[in-house]
């Protein structure tokens, strides 16, 4: 169903979302925009946060002898980018029991964005109104306009949407494609080529930060090792050089070059090839933390200019 | 850092435009778990008879430090006791260690890192500037035409300003290398000079004599803002690119382009501990120094002389006086008007020699004239040269007090060890390396009974009779406001509503760009200097010149990093790195255990071949106990800045059994 939102009653409306359950929302800190819990509607803030939730579901750290209680939670605000990022990853993690069991506490609430940001190309993968999400909130005027899936985020704050904001939200991506123009990715995976030169020139710059992985919504490659007591499971980069580091010492991506091409070839062919969709949801921040600023878009555009 | 007080769930990269710009290294991602380790220490812990370390309450251990302390000063006097403090701490607690050393315990014996670090450019750069510090900042990086990097793997130390010189070179903008390593931004560089280590003085004194004989100088910059350039430019005679190719190994072809361009564009220099570790390390800065006034490249936007810090805060504890020849704001502790500031604030009479330098606090221990130490998160063992010599002299010690975080190789040689609380836990502030006082508030608990170092030295004071009541960090800092010119105003207020503010303060603004208007000096002084040959160098019995360095996924001596599973995973264990020609005339294969045998002592690590080095030269990472690379680095010290000639020691190679 579609309604509409007044700007005005958001936070109350946040505020009987709380009465009931946890609220993983953005909030603002200084210029930053980050996710955190909402102790009221008031903090909540409309924008894009520096990170993807992805934190929520797969930690960046845990110790696995430790369980928690999970707890049902409304991930508030989340981009429509960073949510696509979950749906791409359940490609491969629906068989993971304990990302299943934490993916169903989990209840989504995206915006859509009303404007391009200068690092995303999110049209190129369908663009930010998706097709399957708990509630989408698009900007309309001086409110909201809601899709709603998921029952938790029905409320009696919110009035039955006009026929003309069905309309512009069933063409919103369209519209959108013509702010933001989509990047040609036909045949891609074919076309990348393992031995180009680009994989060279981009490791003469980078760094090795291991930002694009840390930041990136579909990546979730881990690593686990043991300590006193513990057994920890932690977000691992392919850009590193341990990752692929076997006992011996021997190493199957020994150089910058061919870690780099792995990461991208992995997120543009290599996934494509069997699961059929790209391990991207064109969301930019890994070229927005690169410290040197490679761009994924540049890669893509070197095999489909 | 995304925290419950409990738990740290993530790391979150500011956007902040003037620092990092949304950026963090492989430290700022992962490096920070280790303030969650297990092995953090939790109760004060003493020593008993049998040399185990056995918990104790505050009271006692406090007591038992005082004790000691007291009895030692009461019999052998004030310079007997030496104190160090330390650039991983912050402002306030720098501060008041000095102020222990200097009010409770009359002596100027202490001292922290930036000894081994940057005092050559605290001593260099105030004898030209009048200000030890970078003189431009972080963001005006992008305003510079040329980035001119000596002694510094920008990339893998400070990544975050080592990728906006990415970034700006990959734009067009020109680049400049002098590094005896091929690092990574020589492989991109316009022009890069390789030259022998130990010959910096010689290279920048060249690039001097090519700008003034080609008449490519600022004259009126020169007349209107600087001193002594008649000297300057005599004894620059005696540096044509002919004579300096053959001490530096460059072709002279490379040094005039070198110095063309530097001349011709807005350049900011870079450098760090390829230029101050060494006996000519005050020199080396003031040739930095002495470029940059020829040319008039310091004052204005998109120029400027940038030493990189490498601690958290080795700016703000050298500001705060942590440093045996310098009160806080760097009065020198034999200026009478300077001390006399400090003997009414403080209500006591302070020594006017100087202390002794970090270094030759171990040799005084060694022989007997330094009775106790009391060692605030710092580990000398592993961080300075000749490392059996530290060792050897901390067991000569009486007592030895340490406070730190963790078990360090350091403490184990203690009486009494203080558990103290990390950045995350405490309130404070931290000054970098662009001058900057930043505000760090607590957002973890502090395991176990840990006290935030300032706290502990409140202890120890007081227990010495001293009324000190400073309830928290910011009356600290409200004290160094009044006494510090640089700080004078700030205040956790103003620091919190800014982001943080760059020395020197006034009413609330910070300044972007030193030396704008006049040097801090006055006028900027050219210092020349002769270059003089180390004193260890290629010899028939040392054939190969060692020199040590870091790698990207470590911290100085490793305490917090190796602590952490994946930056320990990336680079587990110390290597030498070593020319393919000359592993290949010596038989080395690659990742065979090799000795290293220097003047001062011999090790066996793992050889890495790489063309990285060229001939002739070895590379070894210090942070690592297994081979600790300052177990065989010389002690020889820079006689004005006394810090160690850490880049150049003559080695040869020998088979492990």
């Amino acid at each position: 169903m579609i309604y509409f939102l007044n700007e005005k009653n958001l936070p109350d409306y946040i505020n009987n979302l709380l009465k009931k359950y946890r609220v993983y929302g953005t909030k603002r800190i200084g210029n930053d925009v980050i996710f955190d819990y909402l102790d009221n509607g008031n903090e909540f803030y409309d924008g894009r946060s520096i990170l993807s939730p992805k934190n929520m579901i797969i930690p960046s750290w845990k110790n696995l002898n430790e369980h928690d209680n999970e707890k049902e939670t409304i991930i508030f605000g989340i981009r429509s980018c960073d949510l696509l990022g979950f749906q791409i990853m359940e490609s491969v993690l629906k068989l993971d029991i304990e990302y299943n069991m934490k993916r169903s506490l989990m209840h989504f609430a995206n915006f859509i964005c009303s404007e391009p940001c200068i690092y995303g190309f999110c049209t190129t993968f369908g663009g930010p109104k998706l097709n399957d999400s708990g509630a989408q909130f698009l900007r309309y005027r001086d409110g909201y306009i809601v899709e709603i899936r998921d029952n938790v985020f029905q409320s009696n704050l919110m009035t039955n949407a006009s026929e003309e904001m069905v309309k512009y939200l069933e063409g919103y991506n369209e519209h959108f494609s013509e702010l933001m123009a989509p990047l040609n990715t036909e045949d891609i995976e074919k076309k990348m080529s393992w031995n180009d030169d680009l994989w060279n020139e981009l490791a003469k710059k980078c760094i090795s930060c291991g930002a694009c992985n840390y930041s990136c919504p579909t990546c979730f490659c881990f690593d686990i090792n043991e300590g006193e007591n513990e057994r920890i499971m932690e977000w691992d980069s392919c850009i590193m050089e341990g990752f692929t580091r076997m006992a011996g010492g021997a190493n199957s991506r020994p150089d910058l070059s061919s870690r780099l091409r792995q990461r991208f070839m992995h997120k543009l062919s290599y996934h494509y090839l069997t699961y059929g969709i790209h391990l991207c949801s064109g969301c930019g921040r890994c070229y927005e933390t690169c410290p040197v600023k490679i761009d994924i878009r540049d890669v893509i555009r070197r095999y489909n200019p | 850092m995304e925290t419950d007080f409990k738990r740290i769930y993530n790391f979150i990269p500011s956007k902040r435009e003037d620092i990092n710009y949304g950026t963090l290294c492989i430290k700022g991602w992962k490096g920070l778990r280790y303030v969650k380790h297990n092995s953090r220490l939790k109760r004060p812990l003493i020593k008993d008879e049998k040399g185990n370390f056995k918990e104790a309450d505050w009271d006692t251990a406090v007591y038992t430090a005082i004790s000691s302390l007291m009895e030692i000063l009461g019999k052998y006097g004030p310079d007997s006791l030496a104190f160090q403090a330390s650039a991983k701490c912050t402002n306030e607690e720098n501060y008041l260690m000095q102020k222990l050393a200097r009010q409770v315990f009359h002596t100027n014996n202490v001292d922290h890192c930036a000894r081994s670090c940057h005092a050559s450019t605290i001593e260099g750069l105030i004898t030209s500037f009048g200000s030890g510090a970078m003189t431009t900042s972080i963001r005006d990086i992008d305003n510079a035409e040329l980035y001119f990097v000596i002694g510094s793997n920008t990339t893998e130390q400070h990544p975050v300003i080592g990728s906006r010189i990415i970034n700006n070179r990959m734009k067009g903008k020109t680049l400049i290398v002098a590094d005896p390593r091929k690092i990574k931004l020589a492989e991109m560089a316009d022009i890069y000079l390789r030259h022998y280590p130990g010959t910096d003085l010689a290279l920048l004194n060249s690039m001097a004599y090519v700008i003034i004989d080609k008449k490519l100088y600022d004259r009126e910059f020169i007349e209107k803002r600087t001193e002594n350039f008649e000297e300057f430019s005599r004894i620059i005679e005696n540096y044509d690119p002919d004579v300096a190719s053959r001490i530096t190994g460059v072709e002279p072809e490379y040094i005039e382009r070198a110095a063309v361009l530097y001349a011709t564009k807005k350049s900011i220099t870079f450098y760090a501990m390829g230029i101050t570790q060494h006996t000519q390390g005050t020199e080396n800065v003031q040739a930095i120094a002495n470029l940059a006034l020829l040319t008039g490249n310091v004052g204005r936007s998109g120029t400027g002389v940038a030493p990189l810090r490498g601690h958290n805060n080795v700016q703000g504890s050298s500001d705060m006086g942590a440093l045996c020849d310098f009160l806080p704001g760097y009065r020198r502790v034999y200026d009478e008007n300077g001390r006399k500031i400090f003997e009414e604030a403080w209500n006591c009479e302070l020594p006017a020699k100087p202390g002794l330098s970090l270094t030759e606090m171990f040799e005084y221990a060694l022989e007997g004239k330094i009775k106790a130490m009391y060692i605030m998160g710092e580990n000398p063992v592993l961080s300075e040269p000749e490392s059996e010599k530290i060792i050897k002299s901390l067991e000569n010690l009486e007592f030895l007090a340490v406070q730190d975080i963790f078990m360090t190789e350091t403490a184990e040689y203690a009486d009494v060890i203080f558990p103290s609380q990390s950045f995350a836990e405490k309130l404070g502030t931290f000054t970098n390396t662009e001058r900057r006082i930043q505000l760090i508030k607590p957002f973890l608990n502090p395991p176990g009974e840990a006290k935030s170092d300032w706290e502990i030295i409140q202890m120890i004071a007081n227990s010495a009779g001293y009324s000190w009541n400073y309830n928290d960090a910011s009356q600290i800092m409200d004290e160094i406001s009044r006494l510090v010119p640089q700080y004078s105003s700030v205040n956790y207020k103003c620091l919190e509503m800014t982001g943080g503010l760059q020395w020197p303060v006034r009413e609330c603004h910070g300044t972007e760009i030193l030396h704008a208007e006049r040097f801090t000096r006055g006028s900027g002084r050219f210092n020349p200097s002769e270059w003089k040959k180390p004193i260890e160098f290629w010899d028939q019995e040392y054939p190969f010149i060692l020199t040590t360095g870091r790698v990207y996924y470590q911290f100085h001596t490793g305490v917090m990093t190796r602590k952490v599973y994946l930056l320990e995973r990336e680079a587990p264990e110390p290597y030498v790195e070593i020319n393919p020609e000359d592993a290949k005339n010596m038989g080395i294969k690659n990742n065979e255990n090799i000795r290293i045998e220097t003047r001062h002592g011999e090790l066996c690590v793992k050889a890495r071949i790489t063309d990285m080095v060229p001939r002739g030269i070895l590379f070894m990472p210090f942070h690592y106990i297994e081979s600790p690379a300052n177990a065989v680095t010389n002690s020889n010290l820079d006689p004005r800045a006394k810090i160690p000639e850490l880049k150049v020691t003559g080695a040869r190679i020998g088979r492990c059994q």
